[in-house]
């Protein structure tokens, strides 16, 4: 899946992320094979391992699998809210000519977390855990762009309205409470908050899981226009192939915590190559 | 660049290609191989692997052909022979299962499409290769227009520049214009088809893929897309047509090639 002629922003190589102590056996009894991403002997589970992939210059890479498949734990780990326990997370700027890639799971804990309010935007299934409830939409907006160094209020306030215009959410409802909001709109409120940084990578979780068809519909279709007109890479996580298949070029597919499989998306659905890829595209089509 | 003389190489050359798929999952159930057959050693009797008892089609075994730019290669073979199947390893909607395709790239120099990575071949598929395919795969909810400019769109051009080139070939295929802002999902197979030519031809391809462009369409629009076919061979296209009706494309093939029954 590693290309080096191809312009990739993001590069994850053998991400790993397990829970419990860990014993000799845990490699060998889990996985798709095993079907189970929990070892036995010592009950560690292990959320993902071999994780490797890479993100293009304004693409936008699938990953599906079941719940509990280890897609959210990626996504974590992508947005360094979560260390992982071995791997590399190389990133390349590419506004700068000749950037040096820098591997973004070697930096401190600082300049990490500058990083991911700079370069990272996230959107969650629940907008509980991407927004704070208490703010008012402007104030969610406001919170990420102070964590990223904006300290002016006009153009904070100026950047907000813009946003909201930007994911068809009044401007007038800037400064309403979010509990006053509709699902599909916190999901657009959460894509405002993070876009306002104007991130290198933009990181959907099930964005539009839970939500009516319709309103699904609409928010499938702000991200496609997203896609075009900020030319932004999307890694986007869904258990629903029919999502992967309208936002994504390439999609990996996972299980147990494990790559299955990886192609173009096309490629996915029309000859997917594990028996797991086969069962998930006969389950949707 | 190639300092010889002698003639540059094809524009696409297929090796040996196979292709099988394995159907892991047969009515929905998991296909389980069956019991191995011991004699009273415990032996197996036979030594075909495990895999081999997954059901297995296996459409294409090998074949071999070239295509050239400015040419016109007609594939014929009775419908099922795997004309698509072939089609769709080059575009790599298929894996390939064995054998090479050499495509030889603008951008990227000679390379295998069965196995360049997909960072590669997502590049070739915007700036390189067409492909109309023989039903309509498009997302939902957007216009036709959009669906015809969307290449162009890619390939950088303004959204606008790009819709108005767009009407120019739905018009010359003859598609009403009232139709132009409707979902292509309500069309019926002749709008589709024209739907689908349009958007392979617009960005103009170096190779171009054709999966029976004239199946569903009437004798005026048929016309119109075999004119399209030998302007684009004209300007210097290596153009792949596959058809089991062949009476109007037979006279503008430069090369015919047989696909037998596997
Ligand atoms: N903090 C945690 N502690 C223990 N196990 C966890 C934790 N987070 C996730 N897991 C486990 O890791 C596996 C992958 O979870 P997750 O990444 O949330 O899957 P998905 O997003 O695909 O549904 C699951 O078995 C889950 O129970
Ligand atoms: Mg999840
Ligand atoms: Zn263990």
């Amino acid at each position: 899946m590693s290309d080096n002629s191809s312009k990739w922003v993001l590069r994850a190589s053998n991400l790993a992320r397990r829970y419990g102590s860990g014993c000799p056996y845990c490699t060998t009894l889990t996985g798709p094979d095993h079907d189970t991403n929990q070892c036995q002997v010592c009950g560690t589970v292990i959320a993902c391992s071999g994780i490797s992939f890479d993100l293009g210059e304004a693409e936008t890479l699938g990953i599906v699998g079941e719940s509990g498949s280890g897609k959210s734990t990626v996504m974590q780990l992508v947005n360094l809210s979560n260390p992982a326990d071995t791997g590399e997370l190389w990133y390349r700027s590419l506004g700068t000519s000749n950037a040096e890639p820098i591997n973004l799971l070697a930096l401190d804990k600082f300049a990490r977390r500058v990083f991911r309010n700079q370069q990272l935007g996230i959107v969650h299934q629940r907008p509980e855990l991407g927004l704070n409830m208490n703010f008012t939409v402007g104030g969610n907006v406001a919170e990420k762009l102070l964590m990223a160094g904006w300290r002016n209020v006009g153009q904070i306030r100026q950047r907000a309205s813009e946003l909201m215009q930007l994911t068809e959410l009044p401007p007038s409802r800037l400064d309403d409470d979010p509990h006053t909001f509709s699902g599909g709109m916190l999901q657009r409120v959460q894509i405002s908050k993070a876009l306002s940084s104007n991130p290198a990578v933009l990181l959907l979780d099930e964005v539009t899981t839970g939500l009516d068809l319709s309103v699904q519909a609409r928010v499938l279709d702000l991200i496609k226009r997203l896609q075009w007109e900020l030319r932004i890479a999307m890694l986007v996580v869904s258990h629903d192939l029919g999502v992967i298949k309208q936002l994504a070029s390439r999609t990996v597919v996972l299980k147990n915590g494990q790559m299955v499989e990886h192609g173009l998306t096309d490629q996915i659905l029309e000859d997917p190559q594990h028996p797991y890829t086969q069962l998930l595209v006969s389950s949707t089509l | 660049m190639q300092k010889t003389v002698s003639a540059a190489p094809p524009l696409l050359e297929v090796r040996g290609l196979q292709k099988y798929f394995q159907l892991h999952l047969l009515a929905n159930r998991r296909a389980e191989p069956p019991p191995t057959n011991t004699n009273p050693t415990g032996t197996p009797l036979s030594d075909t692997p495990p895999t081999a008892t997954v059901p297995t089609i296996n459409p294409i075994k090998d074949v071999s052909f070239t295509a050239r730019s400015r040419n016109v290669l007609l594939i014929r073979g009775r419908s099922g022979a795997g004309k698509t199947t072939i089609l769709k390893c080059i575009y790599r909607t298929y894996l390939t299962s064995g054998g090479e395709i050499w495509y030889d790239s603008l951008n990227l120099g000679r390379i295998d499409l069965s196995s360049a990575s997909e960072a590669a071949i997502l590049q070739l598929r915007e700036h390189e290769l067409g492909y109309c395919s023989q039903f309509l795969k498009v997302l939902p909810r957007v216009p036709a227009l959009d669906v015809v400019a969307e290449p162009l769109v890619r390939c950088g051009m303004k959204a606008t520049e790009a819709r108005a080139e767009a009407a120019l070939w739905l018009a010359r295929l003859g598609l009403e214009e009232s139709r132009w802002q409707a979902y292509p999902i309500t069309f019926s197979g002749g709008e589709q088809q024209r739907l689908n030519l349009a958007r392979a031809f617009i960005a103009s391809p170096r190779l171009l893929l054709l999966d029976e462009p004239t199946a569903s369409l009437d004798p005026h629009s048929k016309s119109i897309v075999l004119e399209m076919i030998s302007e684009a061979k004209a300007r210097g296209v290596g153009i792949i047509v596959v058809s089991h009706d062949t009476q109007a494309l037979e006279s503008l093939a430069d090369e015919i090639f047989w696909l037998a029954d596997s």
